[in-house]
């Protein structure tokens, strides 16, 4: 393993802004596959980082006991915003811009067009790409891998995390300055791996997804064959699939299915109360048959928010 | 008269209002038929054209035999913002002014969206009011995208700004209240002046003169059209970036909107702990410098100005 600061850009006060990268790299060998992995573009994204950083040690401990295990060249970020983890902004501290929206990234640009600049220079070459994202709004959420429609059919490597759902869609403006939507302008092979809740770290969930990507580094050919669980086929979703759960009323938010649950048309998933009163305003129940992928996650709902995203098959 | 649009009740005891103030003409008055929004707040640290709109609806109040079409006036779209000094929605961290046109049932901002497109389309004009954001004191200006180009510049000569910046079909933008309504048939300027957080009256007088000579030339107000500044376009020459080029404080050399001569100092970077000289900030041609950074603290990257060039 090689670590190595990325790049650095000084503050006016603070520390620089150092961004660190890990590199596994089989030795001697030509035309090897190449991967990157990015995590915590946005400093809320803390299941992202220790996914990604648990990875990190994974890769160097058994390379540390088989000198033979590494296959490829794998590149691992964990934290880009490492400003906005240490003080709780999801966004480049000063002036609130999301650098994942800045990818490409401008080396002449603003500072958040030229750490995205900095970042892509790095990954723009290798044949897979892995963004580990969060959601940005309030919710739990299974671990999903995101596909965008573009040239590169990813239906088929999908499978390779063995994860239950990828949820493929047509781009959509917002897209046009994401690390994974420019990864797929450039030629690279790119998911979105989408998990967990903003700002909180899950065991289970991060050891999912770190059994996820180690699958997919092993079919992929930049590790050795190792021992571990196939995973899922993995269903590849649309939006036809998807059951919006909306909550009509706002108030306090009581969550009686958890997000991987089977339920049945007319089950309780959940209730919203008064938030002053007490009273029972409204019971919100399973539309379908279905599994739940998505639930809010915040004691305090708006009304219409959506509470709960269901699939059917 | 005042209108509750929509509400979207918030989870504690209260409910987001969607506020228009409508002013119509006289029952006994011919009426043009025309209608136009102008519409502020959409960031929350933007008070320019609350202030522009604050002044209008005195106007027409006062003025009520002078309205010959509808006069539509939203000053606050992201209320909870601009009563707690958030651009974004707060909560959210949201952008208001990227997700429209926003869904009816998703999360509170693009409901918010999903209504403030609901209430103002149908209008034949928008005028969307922004002021710069609390880094950057912009020279008043109207921004178009080149898709809309032949049929907005008629309506921003007439809108007493100094500058009209033509910019490409950026698909980010998209995503922006301007492009939703333009989309939909509503003829929208997007007017941006001044600085975050601050008042800049003057700026503020200029686009209501502004106001009030489209609306008299549309025929939506029954006065004799102002006399208008003639804009300059950015089609006729080229616009130019300054950006830091190393961490510090900004301190101006010049103030805003000076004509500058090409390696004339813009500023300097200090560094606070005066280890590092001071780091001059040349003006990379000659040109009108139409932005300034007013907040002094730079990263590397941090805008420092943008100056128009004219072509020879």
């Amino acid at each position: 393993m090689n670590r190595q600061t990325l790049f650095r850009l000084a503050s006016p006060s603070r520390d620089d802004l150092h961004v660190e990268g890990f590199r596994f790299s089989a030795r001697g060998q030509e035309n090897m596959t190449s991967v990157a992995i990015v995590a915590g573009i946005n400093g809320h994204e803390l299941a992202q980082m220790h996914a990604a950083a648990q990875l990190v040690n994974f890769l160097k401990e058994r390379e540390a006991s088989d000198p033979s295990f590494i296959t490829g060249e794998i590149l691992i970020i964990p934290a880009v915003n490492t400003f906005g983890f240490n003080m709780g902004e999801r966004h480049w501290p000063l002036d609130k811009t999301d650098i994942n929206a800045m990818f490409p990234g401008f080396d002449q640009g603003e500072t958040s067009q030229r750490i995205a600049h900095h970042v892509f220079e790095q990954i723009k070459a290798v044949e897979w790409g892995i963004e580990l994202e969060d959601r940005k709004d309030q919710y739990d959420c299974m671990p999903y891998l995101r596909l965008i429609n573009s040239a590169f059919d990813a239906r088929q490597a999908a499978s390779y995390f063995g994860l239950q759902f990828a949820h493929l869609r047509d781009f959509v403006p917002a897209d046009a300055g994401s690390l994974q939507y420019n990864w797929s302008v450039w030629g690279v092979k790119s998911f979105g791996l989408s998990f967990g809740v903003k700002q909180q770290i899950d065991n289970k969930t991060t050891n999912q997804v770190l059994d996820a990507l180690i699958r997919f580094l092993a079919k992929v050919g930049a590790i050795n064959n190792t021992h571990i669980f196939e995973g899922y086929a993995t269903n590849i979703m649309t939006q036809d699939a998807i059951t919006l759960v909306p909550a009509q009323h706002a108030g306090i938010f009581e969550a009686r299915q958890p997000v991987g649950e089977f339920v049945k048309k007319g089950d309780l998933l959940g209730k919203i109360f008064d938030a002053l009163d007490g009273r029972l305003k409204e019971k919100l129940y399973a539309p379908v048959d279905g599994m739940v992928t998505c639930c809010y996650h915040y004691p305090l709902i708006y009304q219409n928010t959506i509470a709960y995203r269901m699939i059917s098959i | 008269m005042l209108e509750t649009i929509f509400t979207i009740d918030l989870p504690v005891g209260e409910a987001y209002q969607l506020k228009r103030n409508r002013f119509v003409p006289a029952e006994a008055q011919d009426k043009n038929g025309k209608r136009i929004s102008i519409i502020a707040g959409t960031h929350g640290d933007e008070l320019e054209g609350i202030y522009v709109i604050t002044l209008l609806a005195e106007w027409l109040k006062n003025n009520p035999d002078k309205i010959c079409g509808t006069i539509d006036l939203y000053p606050s779209l992201n209320s909870l913002g601009i009563d707690s000094i958030t651009r974004s929605v707060p909560f959210y961290q949201t952008d208001l002014n990227r997700i429209f046109p926003g869904q009816e049932q998703d999360t509170f901002p693009k409901q918010m969206a999903a209504g403030i497109v609901e209430a103002i389309k149908g209008s034949d004009i928008a005028i969307d009011i922004h002021a710069s954001n609390i880094f950057l004191r912009e020279l008043p200006q109207i921004r178009i995208a080149d898709t809309y180009l032949d049929q907005l510049m008629p309506l921003a000569e007439q809108l007493n700004m100094d500058f009209i910046w033509v910019h490409d079909a950026i698909t980010v933008l998209e995503a922006t209240l301007a492009h939703s309504l333009n989309s939909l048939g509503t003829k929208t300027l997007v007017v941006e002046y001044g600085v975050g957080m601050r008042l800049t009256p003057s700026y503020g007088q200029q686009l209501l003169m502004g106001l009030f000579n489209l609306m008299a030339e549309q025929g939506i107000l029954d006065i004799t059209p102002q006399t208008v500044i003639t804009p300059f376009c950015s089609t006729t020459g080229t616009v130019h970036y300054m950006n830091a080029s190393d961490a510090g404080l900004f301190i101006p050399a010049i103030d805003h909107c000076q004509r500058v001569v090409k390696t004339q100092c813009v500023g300097h970077i200090h560094d606070p702990y005066g280890h590092r000289a001071p780091i001059p900030c040349l003006a990379p041609a000659d040109g009108l410098l139409f932005t300034l950074r007013e907040y002094p603290i730079v990263y590397e990257g941090s805008l420092i100005a943008r100056l128009f060039e004219a072509s020879a």
